[in-house]
């Protein structure tokens, strides 16, 4: 192995003279430490004012049709769609008690009082706009529901239940079974005073510090639901990224150690790779992007492959210095030996990551392209500066004795591996790969587009969050699944008899789609208001052809079912759930009804609402799905025939990929994660980088080969340069990503999990398969192609 | 691809032609559109129903028309209007009438399957419209034939007030038909009634094919609704409405004797019990019930929802129902009375017995079944 190694050194001074770039970097070394440390200083300053960022709008896509609409008309859906609600529970006897009325009282001023709370739309059985009513021989009669003298007495609370059984707010304020009560909140997306957007982060936090934790007690609770509450909650499980990352630090330190047993080495890859980190960070700040749940991941990639290729260079150095080469002559010849391989490695996986930008998700974009200015900055990082602080620091002797121990001894796994050039064990391997590709494909026959869970998808199902908004369907008439559409029409139309009529029809149209629970707009409330000014004959539930008939019965209308102009009324489809099969269904529905109903008056515009923008992101990566595969395969089929020339070695490399990409959607399945924004990046993701074992092995391999030897010996040789590397290398990336694992974010954890099962399994894949295929596409030494080991 | 491209060509070479028909009309009007097929149908407001023989016929929002009964499917019947139907009339295993919005009547000649439009509410509005007419002509005629001033003056004051109600019903004109029928009533395959918003009272006495004008044929000069006609004993008929009207028929609804009224709200709905009291009630669960016809007593009832619908039961207990899903139970003999609520809580319109002592109720939450205790021995 030793000959080998010098062998190889050799090489590299054969390869020649020092390149223009190596005499450049280590003639002014000083230089460049220098440029390093401010550059690292500079970007240090704006990589700190990096703050997460959930904001909605990155994360649909902006250009489909549903969301154009969507935005045409945002602002006068906001005015209906963001309000959080609040429940107050009593765990003893029911909301009839003086205690609790006073306690929600309380509760329900102390939220009118956080900024950004719209006082005058909310809602709760205390505040004066809930009112009760009810027809009598002399007219109307009514009041607000907490009577005018009530006093916490036995009386009052009987008059208080009475009310509220005649103020129709059990199942919206109250609960159903009248152990909580309900607080409606809508929110000033903009503060009318300051003009300040709404901050979710700060705003959820005080509801926490200012509601929850000061009103609950042992037998009352506080369950909090809504989108500001969803993305205060992201931003809170995004920040705890920041301690995985550490995590992944420590453990990765660890690692290198055990790999080199050299504390100077260890501490200067990790410390060229967070330099990555922060460079890569401070450039999307320059640049104006900023980081969200998902490019979150990013930082960790970055970490990992910088440190996977810190350890090649490291490799190289030590074992120059074993060779007997001082600090500089050591790193010099590390880097002549390394760059242009580091280099390739790493433009295919910036050209892997780049193939996420067709799918048309701004924070996939942003993912993207911070994940290939991630990459690009390690080849400076850590191709670069590295090598120049080993030439200062050199390697301890620890790290110089442990190499040259090791270099002699043959791993006992090598053995293992070799095994797969042998044909019964290739034949073996392959097959057993092709019967799990093909359960893979059966199993992957039920993966779904979308989110499944219900709730909240972007938490977990146990999270306090999905256990309130449980808590709150369970009890309340409400489902979280909504799906709006919106009808437009002329100006000042959108009340028209015609127009009503058709909505109505559209309405029932939609009720009997299966999936649908429940469909509410304008004309739903005009109904309701006609059987009530008909003192609640349901025989007159029925919209009039009448136009100041129809003024008068949607005069107690709640904001938001038509617009200020009245071109537009949105129609809520509330659903069971949001598979996609459901919100295709909902979506092809609506299409069916405008065709066979044709009218140029109203046009039934999709689709708003969660579940309308969810329908839309399912479409859009239901469309990018196979295209991104075709984009990242098609980019590492060519990258490695361009390397190779060879179809056989395209194939070795490639079809063990694709098992894994195969497996992992299996995996995707049978855990019930459906294909969305956060996990197709990954499939991309685990491609691009899994590429990188093939091409180091083979590349070793062929380096056998073409010396004229067998198969067997050529593995065995390729797994003494690489095997060790390859290893680390997997194991180091699996790492950095498995931490994930434990975010409190759903998606974080499922891109973690598939990351980390990508990255072991195309280790594996690479170290059994490529054997196996080469050994049954019978490669052979180039000298004698016929002969097989 | 190939198909579409195809068939877009022959489109294009039938447009212009007889074949080239919009799928319906560019504004839609639900009066003339044929009720959509619903496979959630029982589950949409349905307001009234009638047994025939085994099964029942109810009808509801959107047109729905449905026979069957729970025990058997719910099918859904062809219908040409998708109005909200108020009230349907069994005259017999073949013959029944509906009754809906703008003016909607219907008829079913085959055992509720397939419904023809009788009546529009544009025909409704040019018959009120002549009938407005022939009273001014009548009046005119009155006014030159006066006996004296006084009268004459007297029946100015009513012309006035007649052109005042025509200018009404142009404007009326304009609008469109907009008044609902709220019930329905035929005592055989010829003689029948519809009766409705703002006192309008219909009467054929040849299957529908004409209609005679009858507001007049009670006293409701105030026009107060119409809300349901009960057959009783021997060709009577109860008409209810508005403000307590209370009238009664023994001739099939030729003319009618205004009753007192025991109360001033309005009321929804009427029935007699197996002993031939009439009990009728309405807003604010005001119960009263007659032994003679005209004299009432109040019952109470503790309730203070609206109550719509009611039903004799086989075992001669009096199911009413009404809003939040109350459901009063009397007997008669005892006057006991339970008060029971369907757990969906939602308003009920009407009520027919199920098998036994399962009741069918509808209303909001469209056919809902409701097992109610059996009678006390």
């Amino acid at each position: 192995m030793q000959d080998l190694n010098k062998a190889n050194a050799m090489n590299a001074e054969a390869h020649g003279k020092a390149s223009f770039a190596e005499n450049m970097l280590f003639r002014y070394r000083m230089f460049w430490v220098l440029v390093f440390a401010a550059l690292t200083a500079f970007l240090l300053y704006h990589a700190a004012q990096v703050r997460p960022d959930a904001s909605l709008q990155k994360m649909i896509p902006a250009n489909h049709e549903f969301v154009q609409n969507y935005f045409k008309y945002g602002d006068d859906l906001s005015a209906m769609g963001n309000a959080i609600r609040v429940s107050v529970e009593t765990t003893e006897g029911d909301i009839f008690d003086p205690e609790y009325q006073d306690l929600l009282r309380q509760v329900t001023d102390e939220i009118s009082f956080l900024n950004g709370v719209n006082r005058s739309g909310m809602r709760s059985i205390w505040t004066p706009n809930v009112r009760w009513s009810e027809v009598t021989e002399d007219g109307f009669v009514g009041g607000p529901v907490i009577p005018q003298n009530y006093d916490g007495t036995e009386e009052s609370l009987a008059q208080l239940r009475q009310n509220i059984l005649r103020s129709g707010t059990v199942g919206d304020l109250v609960a159903n079974n009248f152990r909580s009560a309900l607080i409606y909140v809508p929110l000033n997306e903009i503060d009318p005073e300051t003009g300040e957007a709404l901050d979710y982060h700060e705003f959820s936090q005080r509801l926490e510090s200012e509601i929850r934790s000061q009103f609950e007690s042992e037998n009352i609770n506080i369950q909090i639901v809504g989108f500001a509450k969803v993305v205060g909650d992201l931003i809170d499980g995004a920040l705890l990224v920041g301690v995985f990352f550490i995590i992944a630090m420590v453990i990765t330190f660890g690692m290198l150690f055990w790999y080199s047993r050299c504390v100077r080495s260890s501490a200067v890859v990790l410390l060229c790779s967070v330099i990555a980190v922060i460079w890569q960070l401070g450039i999307i700040k320059l640049i104006g992007s900023g980081i969200n749940p998902y490019s979150m991941l990013v930082p960790f990639l970055v970490f990992a492959i910088g440190v996977s290729h810190g350890v090649q260079i490291i490799n190289a150095v030590v074992a120059n210095h074993a060779d007997g080469a001082s600090k500089l002559d050591a790193s010099r010849l590390a880097f002549r030996g390394l760059y242009i391989a580091g280099l390739t490695a790493l433009v295919s996986d910036a050209v892997g990551f780049t193939t996420l930008m067709v799918i048309d998700i701004a924070v996939i974009k942003e993912l993207a392209i911070a994940a290939s200015i991630g990459v690009a900055v390690i080849v400076l990082t850590n191709l670069g500066l590295l090598p120049i602080l080993t030439s200062y620091l050199g390697v301890s002797k620890g790290g110089v004795a442990y190499m040259k121990k090791v270099q002699g001894e043959e791993h006992p796994m090598f053995q293992l591996f070799d095994r797969f050039t042998q044909r019964k064990w290739a034949i073996g391997a392959v097959s057993i790969a092709v019967i799990m590709s093909v359960w893979g494909i059966y199993q992957a026959q039920n993966l779904q587009i979308g989110d499944l869970d219900s709730g909240a998808p972007e938490l977990r199902a146990d999270s306090r969050y999905n256990l309130d908004n449980a808590f709150q369907v369970a009890n309340y008439s409400a489902s979280t699944d909504i799906f709006v559409v919106m009808a437009e029409t002329a100006p000042g139309e959108c009340i028209a008899y015609e127009n009503l009529a058709l909505i109505d029809r559209f309405q029932w149209h939609m009720e009997n789609v299966p999936g649908v629970q429940a469909v509410r707009s304008i004309v739903y409330v005009s109904k309701l208001g006609m059987a009530g000014t008909n003192e609640g004959n349901l025989k007159w539930s029925s919209v009039n052809r009448d136009n100041f008939i129809i003024n008068a019965s949607i005069s107690q209308a709640p904001s938001g079912l038509i617009n200020n102009d009245c071109s537009m009324a949105p129609i809520i489809i509330y659903l069971n759930d949001h598979k996609a099969d459901t919100l295709n269904r909902v979506a092809d529905e609506v299409r069916n009804f405008s065709a066979d109903y044709p009218t140029d008056s109203v046009n039934f515009l999709l689709a708003a609402g969660n579940s309308g923008i969810e329908a839309a992101t399912n479409k859009v990566i239901d469309d990018a799905q196979f295209r991104m595969l075709v984009w990242v395969y098609g980019v590492v089929i060519v990258l490695c025939f361009i390397t190779f020339r060879s179809i056989r070695t395209v194939l070795c490399i490639v079809l063990p990929l694709m098992f894994t990409t195969i497996m992992s959607q299996a995996l995707m399945s049978m855990l019930g994660i459906g294909v969305k924004v956060a996990t197709l990046p990954v499939i991309a993701l685990g491609v691009g980088i899994g590429v990188d074992y093939g091409i180091y092995i083979y590349s070793k391999m062929r380096e056998a080969l073409n010396k004229g030897e067998s198969l067997a010996e050529s593995y065995l040789f390729a797994l003494s340069k690489t095997g060790k590397a390859v290893g680390f290398t997997g194991l180091t990336l699996a790492i950095g990503v498995a931490t994930w694992i434990w975010s409190p974010i759903k998606f974080q954890a499922d891109m973690g999990l598939l990351l980390t099962f990508m990255f072991i399994w195309n280790m594996l894949g690479a170290l059994i398969l490529i054997p196996a295929l080469a050994c049954l596409f019978r490669v052979g030494p180039k000298s004698e192609p016929k002969s097989i080991a | 691809m190939k198909r579409i491209a195809l068939a877009g060509m022959v489109s294009a070479l039938l447009s212009g032609a007889v074949l080239s028909q919009p799928v319906v009309a560019e504004t839609y009007d639900p009066l003339f559109t044929p009720s959509p097929t619903a496979p959630r149908a029982t589950q949409g407001l349905l307001v009234g129903a009638e047994k025939f023989g085994q099964k029942f016929v109810v009808v509801g929002d959107y047109g729905t028309i449905l026979t069957g009964s729970n025990n058997t499917e719910w099918q859904q019947s062809n219908v040409p209007t998708s109005v909200l139907l108020t009230s349907v009339s069994v005259v017999d295993e073949q013959y029944m009438w509906a009754a809906g919005h703008q003016g909607a009547l219907l008829r079913s000649t085959d055992g509720g399957q397939e419904w023809s439009m009788m009546m529009d509410g544009h025909q409704l509005l040019e018959l009120e419209y002549a009938w407005l007419q022939q009273k001014e002509e009548e009046l005119i005629a009155a006014i030159e034939n006066a006996e004296d001033d006084y009268e004459a003056e007297e029946l100015e004051y009513a012309l006035d007030e007649l052109s005042f109600q025509m200018g009404g019903a142009e404007i009326q004109y304009e609008v469109g038909p907009t008044k609902p029928f709220l019930d329905v009533h035929f005592f055989n395959r010829e003689v029948g009634l519809a009766v409705g918003a703002y006192g309008t009272i219909l009467r054929t006495t040849d299957g529908g094919q004409t209609w005679r004008v009858e507001n007049d044929a009670i006293d409701n000069v105030i026009g107060y609704h119409i809300n349901k006609l009960v057959p009783g004993p021997d060709q009577s008929l109860i008409l209810i409405g508005e403000a307590g009207l209370l009238a009664r028929s023994d001739d099939m609804g030729a003319s009618f004797e205004m009753l007192d009224s025991p109360y001033h709200g309005s009321l929804f709905g009427a029935l007699f019990d197996d002993s031939g009291n009439l009990w009728v009630y309405g807003l604010r669960g005001n119960v009263f019930v007659s032994e003679d016809g005209y004299s009432f007593e109040a019952i109470d009832v503790d309730t203070r929802y609206n109550l719509n619908g009611g039903l004799a039961l086989s075992d001669g207990r009096i199911v009413l129902v009404g809003h939040a899903g109350v459901m009063a139970v009397i007997e008669p003999d005892t006057m006991d009375i339970d008060i029971f609520s369907h757990p969906s809580g939602s308003p009920i319109s009407d009520i027919q017995q199920g098998i036994g002592n399962e009741v069918i109720l509808l209303g909001r939450a469209g056919l809902q079944t409701f097992a109610l205790p059996a009678a006390s021995q």
